[in-house]
C-alpha cells in the first residue's frame, strides 16, 4: 500500500506540465570587414634617416588585434587582387624619414571607386612614430564603425624587478614599458584612475602595504590609506572617482569606499568571511566582488553603498577578480577547472557562462578594453607569465608581451 | 511474499484497517485518473506566449501588410528616372555583389531598359521581398558604406517569428536622414507593417545603430530601409 502510494506521489511529481521557454539570439555580432593595407612607399631617404619605421605594420597589427578586420597586408598596390578577394578597402601611405624625424601620410580608400574616405598627415619625432599610427588605426575605426578604436589605450601591470614587482604602464599592444614605482618594494594590484592620469596601486614601500596614487605624467606620489593593515586591490568610479578597496583594518578582509584623495573612508561589508577585488559598474551604481562567505570564493554584486548584496556565480568552486565590461552586460571572471585558473564570463542576469579559455596554464584578471570588444588578460601557458588579448567571445588570442613576469593588467580608458 | 500476506491477513481482522485501505485505495483511484486525465491532455505549445495579436492596436486587417502591397511600389519607381537607376545598385550590394555593381555602373543606360523586366520576375514570385536600403543620392561613390548601414542596422534586426501570425512576410520601410557624423534624425515609418510591434522594433533598430561617419563631400544622406520579417 505504501509503495503505490509512493508511486503515485512520484507520477504526480513527474507529471507536472513544465512550461517550456526558449528565448535565442541569433545575431552574431558585427561581420569582419575585409581591409588591405599596401606597404607604405618610401620616399626621398634623406642622410641620418634610419628607415627603421614602419608604421603601416603598427596599423596591420592595430586592425588584427582590433577584432573588426580581416587583414589582408599587400606589398604593392593591387586592385585586380581586392577585387577578387572581394576587399571593400585599403590604406596606403607615403613615408619620409630624415634627421630623427618622420613625415608619413595615411590614406584610407574605397577599393572600388578608389575615392578617399580620409587621410591623415604625420609629422613626428622617430619614437612617437608608433603612436601616429595607433592614432590613424582609431581613426580607420572610426570612420568605419562610427566608434572610437582603442589603439591609444594603456595597459597598467606589474612586472617583476629586481627585487621586487613594479608597476609599469605599456602601450595596449605590450610597446613602450614606462615604470611607474622603480623601488625595490612589491608594488600590487594597479588600477586606473577613471581620467587616466594616475594610477593607484598597492606598495610596500613604507614597509606596510598602503595603497597610493601615483599621477603618470608627473610622477607625484601620494600615499591614500593611513593605516598599517594589508589594503589592496583598488578600482575607482567611473563616475565620481571614489575609491573601492578591500582592507584588513578590521581583521578579515572586507570592502570599503573613499573618495579620490583618501578621505571619508567607509566600510560596505561586514561578514566574517573574506571580501576582495572590488570592481564597479560602468554607471557607478554597483559594485562587484569576490567572497568567500559560503565556503568558496564567489562572485557577487552589490549596490555601491553595501546594500543589496546577491550572488552570482554558482558553478566552480573558486571564481575570483571579477570584471565588469564596459557595456555593462558582461562580468569577467577567472575561474578554477582542473586546478587551473580559466577566464569566463558571464551575463549579469547570472545566466550564460561562458568559458573563453582552455589552454593549459593560469589564465588570471580579465579586463576589458574601452569598447568592450576585447579582453586583456595574463596567462602563464608559455611558462612565465605573459599578456594575452583576445575577443571578449575567446577567439584569436594574440601574445602581446615576452620576457614573462608581467601580471594584473589592467586596461585604461579612452 | 509473506510480508504482503501477512498484512492482508491482519487488514482482514482489523475493521479499522480495513476502512483505511479502502480509503487509501479510494483516493488512489482518483489521484491517479487525474493525473492520467492531465497527461492525456494535448499540450500547449510555448508559442502562445508570443503571439502578439492582441496587443495590435490597429484594427485594419493584416493583408495590406504582405506583400502584394510591393507591387503597386515597384510601378511606381519606373516613373522617376534617378530612383530606377540607383535601384538595381542597392539590390547588388545587399547581396554582396560587388563585381555586377560595377558593370552596371559603366553602362547606365542599359539598367534603364532591364528594369522593366526585373520587376515583371519579382511579380511573379512576391514572397521574396528582402531586406533593401535606398539611398537618396543616385551617385554616392562609397561602396563599403552601403554594406557597413546595412551591418550596423541588420545587426539589430531580429524580431521574433511570432509576430507574423498567419502571415508569410511582413515588410515596415523606414525612412531617414542620416547626418555628415553617422547621427540619424528624422525617423520615421513610411510604409507601416500594421503590426505596431513590428514597427516599433524596426525604428529602434535603426536609432540604435552605430552607422559610421558619412565619407566624401556628402554632408547628409536620405534613406529608405526596408526591413523584413519572413518565415523561415
Amino acid at each position: 500500500m505504501l509503495l503505490l502510494l509512493l508511486i503515485a506521489i512520484s507520477v504526480i511529481q513527474v507529471s507536472s506540465p513544465a512550461e517550456e521557454l526558449f528565448l535565442e539570439s541569433t545575431s552574431s555580432g558585427i561581420p569582419k570587414m575585409d581591409i588591405a593595407v599596401v606597404d607604405f612607399v618610401r620616399k626621398n631617404l634623406g642622410p641620418g634617416s634610419t628607415g627603421a619605421a614602419k608604421p603601416h605594420e603598427v596599423i596591420v597589427n592595430d586592425l588584427k588585434l582590433s577584432g573588426r578586420f580581416n587583414v589582408f597586408p599587400m606589398n604593392t598596390l593591387d586592385t585586380v587582387t581586392m577585387h577578387k578577394k572581394n576587399i571593400a578597402v585599403f590604406i596606403e601611405g607615403t613615408i619620409d624619414q630624415s634627421k630623427g624625424n618622420t613625415i608619413f601620410e595615411c590614406f584610407l580608400h574605397d577599393a572600388y571607386s578608389l575615392n578617399l574616405i580620409t587621410g591623415k598627415r604625420f609629422n613626428v619625432k622617430d619614437n612617437a612614430v608608433r603612436k601616429a599610427a595607433h592614432l590613424f588605426s582609431d581613426e580607420v575605426v572610426y570612420q568605419l564603425f562610427g566608434e572610437k578604436g582603442i589603439a591609444t589605450t594603456k595597459i597598467v601591470c606589474t612586472m617583476r624587478g629586481p627585487k621586487g614587482k613594479d608597476v609599469c604602464v605599456l602601450d595596449y599592444d605590450g610597446y613602450n614599458p614606462v615604470y611607474i614605482t622603480r623601488n625595490n618594494y612589491i608594488n600590487l594590484t594597479p588600477a586606473w584612475s577613471p581620467d587616466n592620469q594616475a594610477v593607484y596601486y598597492t606598495s610596500y614601500r613604507d614597509k606596510t602595504p598602503a595603497l597610493y596614487k601615483t599621477f603618470i605624467y608627473t610622477g607625484q606620489t601620494v600615499r591614500l590609506t593611513p593605516n598599517a593593515m594589508l589594503n589592496f586591490s583598488p578600482t575607482s568610479n567611473p563616475i565620481d572617482s571614489r575609491i573601492a578597496f578591500a582592507s584588513t583594518v578590521h581583521g578579515n578582509s572586507e570592502i570599503y569606499i573613499m573618495e579620490g584623495d583618501g578621505t571619508d573612508i567607509a566600510r560596505l561589508t561586514f561578514q566574517g568571511s573574506i571580501e576582495s577585488s572590488p570592481c564597479f559598474s560602468p554607471n557607478g551604481y554597483e559594485i562587484t566582488f569576490t567572497s568567500d562567505r559560503t565556503g568558496s570564493p564567489q562572485i557577487y554584486i552589490m549596490d555601491s553603498e553595501g546594500t543589496n548584496v546577491r550572488r552570482l556565480t554558482f558553478e566552480g568552486k573558486y571564481n575570483a577578480s571579477p570584471s565588469w565590461s564596459p557595456k555593462g552586460d558582461k562580468i569577467a571572471y577567472q575561474s578554477m577547472v582542473e586546478g587551473v585558473f580559466n577566464i569566463c564570463t558571464i551575463d549579469i542576469e547570472g545566466g550564460a557562462v561562458q568559458q573563453l579559455t582552455t589552454k593549459s596554464g593560469n589564465n588570471e584578471h580579465p579586463s576589458f578594453s574601452a569598447d568592450g570588444r576585447l579582453i586583456m588578460f595574463s596567462s602563464t601557458r608559455a611558462g612565465a607569465s605573459d599578456l594575452y588579448i583576445m575577443n571578449a567571445d575567446g577567439s584569436n588570442q594574440t601574445r602581446i608581451t615576452t620576457g614573462g613576469g608581467y601580471e594584473f593588467p589592467e586596461w585604461s580608458g579612452r | 511474499m509473506s510480508m504482503p500476506a501477512a498484512l492482508l491477513e491482519s487488514v482482514k481482522r482489523d475493521p479499522f484497517k480495513k476502512a483505511v485501505t479502502v480509503s487509501l485505495v479510494l483516493h488512489l483511484f482518483v489521484i491517479i485518473s487525474f493525473t492520467l486525465h492531465d497527461m492525456m491532455k494535448p499540450r500547449q505549445v510555448v508559442k502562445k506566449a508570443y503571439l502578439f495579436d492582441m496587443v495590435n492596436t490597429r484594427p485594419q486587417p493584416r493583408r495590406f501588410a504582405a506583400p502584394p502591397v510591393a507591387k503597386p511600389r515597384e510601378v511606381k519607381k519606373q516613373e522617376p528616372a534617378k530612383k530606377t537607376v540607383e535601384k538595381p545598385k542597392e539590390k547588388a550590394i545587399s547581396t554582396k555583389k560587388a563585381k555586377k555593381e560595377e558593370k552596371q555602373k559603366e553602362e547606365p543606360k542599359e539598367q534603364l531598359q532591364d528594369e522593366p523586366k526585373e520587376t515583371v520576375q519579382e511579380k511573379d514570385a512576391p514572397q521574396t521581398l528582402q531586406n533593401e536600403m535606398t539611398i537618396s543620392q543616385p551617385d554616392f561613390p562609397f561602396k563599403y558604406y552601403y554594406q557597413q548601414i546595412i551591418n550596423a542596422v541588420e545587426r539589430n534586426w531580429n524580431p521574433p517569428q511570432e509576430l507574423l501570425g498567419s502571415e508569410m512576410q511582413l515588410a515596415v520601410e523606414v525612412k531617414f536622414r542620416l547626418l555628415k557624423n553617422g547621427q540619424v534624425t528624422d525617423l520615421e515609418i513610411s510604409e507601416s507593417s500594421w503590426n505596431t510591434i513590428l514597427d516599433k522594433l524596426a525604428l529602434r533598430a535603426i536609432e540604435k545603430a552605430r552607422i559610421p561617419p558619412i565619407p566624401g563631400d556628402e554632408s547628409e544622406l536620405t534613406i529608405t530601409y526596408r526591413l523584413v520579417l519572413s518565415r523561415n
